[in-house]
């Protein structure tokens, strides 16, 4: 039945303990894996999320400076979804995800300048300048891009992994989306189709609890995104989002089942986003008071942590880490501001391929 | 009532199925909802059941027949019941073809005439308008035949009043072109017509002189009377340019997609030479005689009985290849009226060859404001002596006219020595 | 123009023959969509492709065109070569997302890093009585958006021909292909043949006016021209064969030949792709030998009806063609 394949934490009764230990750390099940990854793993993980959370800072102080056009979609507290489930990738996996995707892109290995130079319309950026934030994308990097389109990613997911497994390739592809995309109806054609073909893809849900300002329960008229893994027969799993090494074991299991042949899964990583939906959003429709008991589950602080509890690293070893990574973002924003800009001359001759 | 067994239609687009076989004999018992019969359409075999009880009979169908949907092709009769005294033929209810009044056209809705014509606007549509200035014809003296009084092409070329003004009209241009000089006034004949009595015969049609004939006419009068013409003539052995039109036939083929004409070669020599000779590729204008730098090649041609003067511009710089193609182009869009007044008008030297006709020599009338015209005739099969024998050789006449007020005989003869040598030795016009 | 064999297929089997070979010359190109598989595709073009390829080139999917038009799009962002079905042309609707904002669009917002060569076959066109929502005719949207190729063939031989190129293209390809075409038969090489993209072909010279067609109308078009040069109007019939890009030369020369154009196509008149091929002859060198206004003979604007005579009457036939073509032949005569 295919509901023994769910494992669905009660999402109210994780809501309550992560309120209850508010000042304290919450380690779910991810005990073993500070005892079996390696060090420079553990390491990695927290220089990317370190370098997310100040990439987002100064992305939106570039921004308040009238420096990027249009808008941006901040991640600033989602940093263990994206670094969490990435940090269990071979080097030759791949993910597709969307426009809050800062996060994803630079786990997934970005040059921090290249990135920069995207934001600002730079010709030396990712896209050339013509993608900007929500359409980023490093294609022999293995990040087969952002989707501006809620839900949009998902169904060409299901074309890229359709695509590694009739060429019998042993990589898998993380499908990243938010909470309002699993209401879209492609989500749901998607993971029909990806799992009636076993296709080697894993659906990450990052759940940070609002659409652009319609939370998830009026959204939806079940408990958790993860029940949906029934209609179409595959696992489904919540995870403490804000938990980093309790991502890195869900994924990395659903990564593993996806590799040998089984098909998809249904992630649904619980966590919230300190900013606004963009950089116009007001937040007329949550209270100050919700934002801060999240910025107090912090998932930076918390690794930072668990590390030196577990004797990984001390004190001192992470604040360093965590300065070398806002020297990196200085700079790399430094350099970016200095690139030229794209020509609008040939157009049109980039639209099609040769 | 007997009940019908079909062909029955199995998908939308589907007229005809070809019967396979019946899976039940003549007279042989069926319940309704039986497999009774297998056809095929495009795609695949399909299984048709027994629409009732009763016996199978009346069978017509067999295998590989070709039915039109809803034909009969069995019966299944009840206990009672015997077949129809005739299969009736099939009255398929066709649906009344709706006849051409009754489609709507679906046309774009044409804005019904309920806008007045704005006074001063004419309607006329662009080829012409363009043919009305090349002709010199006035506008507001046409009547248009189009919808809402619109003057069309064809309106223009009949348009048949004379024209009141004595004055050759400028030709026109449609792209920005270099202005001409006036053509200047045509003066009055030197001497005025006696009064000349018609014969007494019966008519058989009365022309007006309009049109294109007579702006011939003006011209052709123009230029006779004004321009005092000199006529020279020579004969060139065209022997080598024959040999040098076959080998570069099939080169210039493959490159240009056509066959090099006597025609283009004569261009192409004229072209090379006429630079030496100035004064025949000019034109007297306000007291001075103006040199041109380019020599625009007109040819002479006649399209269905009329004569018009396509023009190869810039001939002293296009090869042999490059005069080939427009040459062509030129003459396919003349054959089928599709030149614009620009391309028939503005040569600086005209040539014109009537050898295709039979003629041997002639001479012409220089085209205004030109100062000389070639008259090409025919290539002959003439004995001549060569190294002491009598062989035959082909020659071709060809006569220079030009205005003696600019031109004297020593120069217009130089020029036809010139041409004569180069077309007896024409390798190097490629 | 014609081409120099007596073997004969149907439309149909000419597209079936395009795909067939492709696919045994490149393992990547593959064909997806619903009942392509053992059904042999709702109109039977993909009949036997199953058993000579399997089930995983010729794939059967769920009822999910959204889905359907990911799962080309991923693949072909991974450099397969997806030939995508969509039963009838009304259903893009449901994939427009897909292929507007993702196939035709990631090429340029990647910054030229990926390329999309994927097809996507749609039957089109009403006739069939299958009424309004299973007869349209959209290829007016596609054009309107950069990214996207928009092919419509007339003919079994440039079917064949032009679907090869499709295939070969690096680019998303709408290639339209009208219902009642599937049964013309015409002369089609076995051997495999491609046939360029922007390439219009004049299917009938004539001297007196210039029909611009694609698609059902080609046909249509023909049997008009047959007509009227019984009645010494000799007409001129250009295919386009291609919408996007366009070969708008062939269209020009012809109109600066014969001064007079009829553009026909089945879509609805407003909006549709007469409007622009109207637009380029007016703007090109073209007008200057016009001899009457460009006319437009194009569907009604309505959705398509059930009834058979309504239908007929929805859109161009012969007949209207053959008045339309008449009466501009004769306009100012």
């Amino acid at each position: 039945m295919a509901s023994d394949n769910v494992t669905i934490e009660d999402s109210e009764d994780l809501m309550t303990k992560l309120k209850n230990k508010v000042d304290k750390v919450i380690v779910s099940g991810s005990q073993q894996l500070l005892n079996t990854l390696p060090r420079e793993k553990l390491v990695w993980m927290l220089q990317r999320m370190c370098e997310i959370r100040y990439f987002e800072e100064k992305a939106e102080d570039l921004y308040v400076r009238g420096l990027v056009h249009g808008t941006m979609h901040l991640s600033i507290g989602q940093e263990a979804g994206s670094v969490g489930s990435i940090a269990t990738l071979r080097p030759e996996d791949l993910i597709i995800h969307h426009h809050r995707g800062h996060g994803h892109t630079i786990a997934k290995g970005a040059n921090l300048t290249t990135m920069f130079a995207e934001f600002l319309g730079k010709e030396a950026g990712y896209c050339r300048g013509r993608g900007g934030s929500m359409h980023i994308a490093d294609i022999p990097g293995g990040n087969l891009g952002a989707t501006g389109v809620v839900g949009g990613g998902i169904p060409t997911a299901v074309g890229i992994a359709l695509a590694l497994q009739m060429r019998r390739s042993k990589q898998i592809l993380l499908s990243y989306f938010g909470d309002g995309a699993s209401n879209e109806g492609e989500f749901h054609e998607s993971l029909n189709m990806a799992s009636i073909w076993k296709l080697p893809v894993v659906f990450i849900c990052d759940n940070n609890q609002y659409g652009m300002s319609m939370n998830v329960k009026k959204a939806m008229n079940i408990q958790h995104i993860s029940t949906r893994a029934v209609s179409y027969g595959i696992p489904g799993k919540t995870v403490d989002g804000n938990d980093v090494l309790a991502v890195y074991e869900a994924v990395m299991a659903a990564g593993e089942y996806a590799r040998s042949g089984q098909g998809p899964s249904l992630i649904d990583c619980l966590s919230y986003r300190w900013r606004g939906h963009s950089k116009s959003d007001r937040n007329l429709y949550r209270t100050s008071q919700e934002i801060d008991e999240w910025k107090h589950k912090c998932p930076i602080r918390r690794f930072k942590q668990v590390l030196v509890d577990a004797a990984v690293m001390t004190g001192d070893e992470a604040e360093a880490i965590d300065q070398a990574a806002k020297v990196a973002i200085d700079r790399a924003a430094e350099e970016a501001l200095t690139f030229p800009e794209p020509s609008p001359e040939n157009m049109e001759d980039e639209v099609y391929a040769l | 009532m007997a009940t019908e067994v079909i062909m029955p239609k199995v998908d939308m687009v589907m007229e005809t199925g070809t019967f396979v076989e019946w899976l039940k004999k003549e007279n042989e018992q069926v319940s309704k909802g039986d497999p009774l019969f297998v056809i095929t359409t495009d795609k695949a075999a399909i299984e048709v059941e027994a629409p009732a009880d009763g016996i199978l009979a009346g069978v017509t169908a067999k295998a590989d027949d070709i039915i039109h949907v809803t034909e009969v092709i069995g019966y299944i009769l009840a206990p009672g019941e015997a077949l129809p005294a005739k299969a009736a033929p099939q009255n398929v209810a066709a649906a009344a073809a709706p006849s051409l009044a009754e489609i709507a056209t679906i046309m774009e809705p044409v804005a019904v005439a309920a806008e007045a014509a704005e006074p001063g606007k004419l309607r006329i549509t662009p080829i012409a308008r363009h043919l009305a200035k090349e002709l010199g014809v006035d506008l507001k003296q046409i009547t248009g035949r189009g919808p809402r009084g619109r003057i069309h092409k064809a309106d223009v070329l009949a348009f048949q009043k004379p024209q009141l003004t004595a004055e050759p009209k400028r030709p026109a241009v449609l792209a920005p072109a270099p202005v001409l000089p006036e053509i200047p006034k045509m003066p009055a004949p030197a001497v005025s017509s006696p009064s000349i009595q018609l014969p007494d015969a019966r008519r058989k049609q009365v022309i007006p002189l309009a049109g294109a004939r007579k702006i011939i006419a003006e011209r052709m009068t123009y230029s006779a009377f004004t321009a005092p013409h000199i006529n020279l003539s020579l004969r060139v052995d065209m022997t080598e340019a024959i040999r040098l039109r076959e080998s570069v036939l099939e080169p210039l083929k493959a490159q240009t997609g056509q066959r090099v004409s006597y025609t283009a070669i004569l261009a192409r020599a004229v072209a090379f030479v006429l630079p030496r000779h100035p004064t025949l590729n000019a034109s007297l204008a306000d007291g001075n005689l103006i040199l041109w730098e380019d020599i625009h090649l007109g040819i002479a041609t006649n399209i269905e009985e009329s004569l018009i003067v396509p023009v190869i511009r810039e001939a002293q710089s296009k090869s042999l290849g490059q005069i080939v193609t427009v040459l062509a182009d030129l003459t396919e869009r003349a054959r089928t009226q599709r030149l614009m007044p620009a391309e028939m008008s503005g040569s600086t030297f005209t040539i014109s060859n009537l050898g295709m006709y039979g003629v041997e020599t002639f001479n012409a009338i220089i085209n205004p404001p030109e100062s000389a015209i070639l008259a090409v005739g025919k290539m002959v099969d003439t004995p001549v002596a060569h190294e002491g024998q009598v062989v035959l050789r082909s020659l071709m006449e060809l006569t220079a006219c030009a205005d003696h007020r600019i031109s004297d005989g020593y120069t217009v003869a130089c020029f036809l020595a010139d041409l004569k040598s180069t077309l007896e030795n024409p390798y190097l016009l490629i | 123009m014609s081409p120099e064999t007596k073997r004969e297929l149907t439309y149909l089997e000419a597209l079936r023959e395009a795909m067939v070979q492709e696919m045994r010359l490149d393992k990547e190109v593959f064909l997806i969509g619903e009942d392509v598989g053992i059904y042999g595709g709702a109109f039977g073009v993909s009949k036997g492709m199953i058993e000579e390829f399997g089930p995983e080139r010729v794939r059967d999917t769920p009822i999910s065109e959204a889905a359907i038009a990911g799962a080309a799009t991923g693949a072909a962002l991974m450099g397969m070569r997806p030939i995508m079905e969509i039963m009838f042309m009304d259903f893009l609707t449901i994939s427009m997302n897909q292929l507007v904002n993702a196939a035709a669009k990631m090429r340029f917002m990647f910054g030229g890093k990926c390329s999309i060569p994927m097809v996507i076959r749609a039957p089109s066109g009403s006739g069939t009585g299958a009424a309004a929502q299973h007869s349209q005719s959209l290829e007016a949207w596609f054009v309107n958006v950069p990214g996207i190729k928009v092919v419509a063939p007339s003919s079994p031989y440039d079917a064949k021909g032009l679907l090869t190129t499709a295939i070969r293209d690096n680019n998303p390809v709408l290639f339209m292909e009208h219902k009642l075409l599937y049964r013309l038969k015409g002369p089609v090489p076995e051997e495999s043949y491609s046939i360029p993209l922007q390439s219009g072909e004049i299917k009938r010279e004539g001297r007196d006016l210039t029909i611009v067609a694609y698609s059902i109308m080609v046909p249509r078009a023909l049997e008009a021209a047959e007509k009227l040069a019984a009645e010494g109007i000799q007409v001129e019939v250009v295919d386009p064969r291609c919408l996007k890009p366009l070969d708008t030369d062939t269209i020009i020369r012809s109109v600066s030949k014969t001064g007079r154009v009829l553009i026909v196509h089945e879509a609805p008149l407003t909006g549709g792709f007469g409007g622009e091929l109207a637009a380029v002859i007016a703007g090109s060198k073209a007008f200057d030998y016009l001899d009457a206004p460009i006319r437009r003979l194009a569907g009604l604007n309505v959705p398509i009806p059930y009834n058979r005579n309504l239908e007929r009457a929805a859109v161009p036939q012969v007949e209207n063609i053959v008045v339309a073509a008449r009466e501009l032949a004769l306009e100012g005569k």
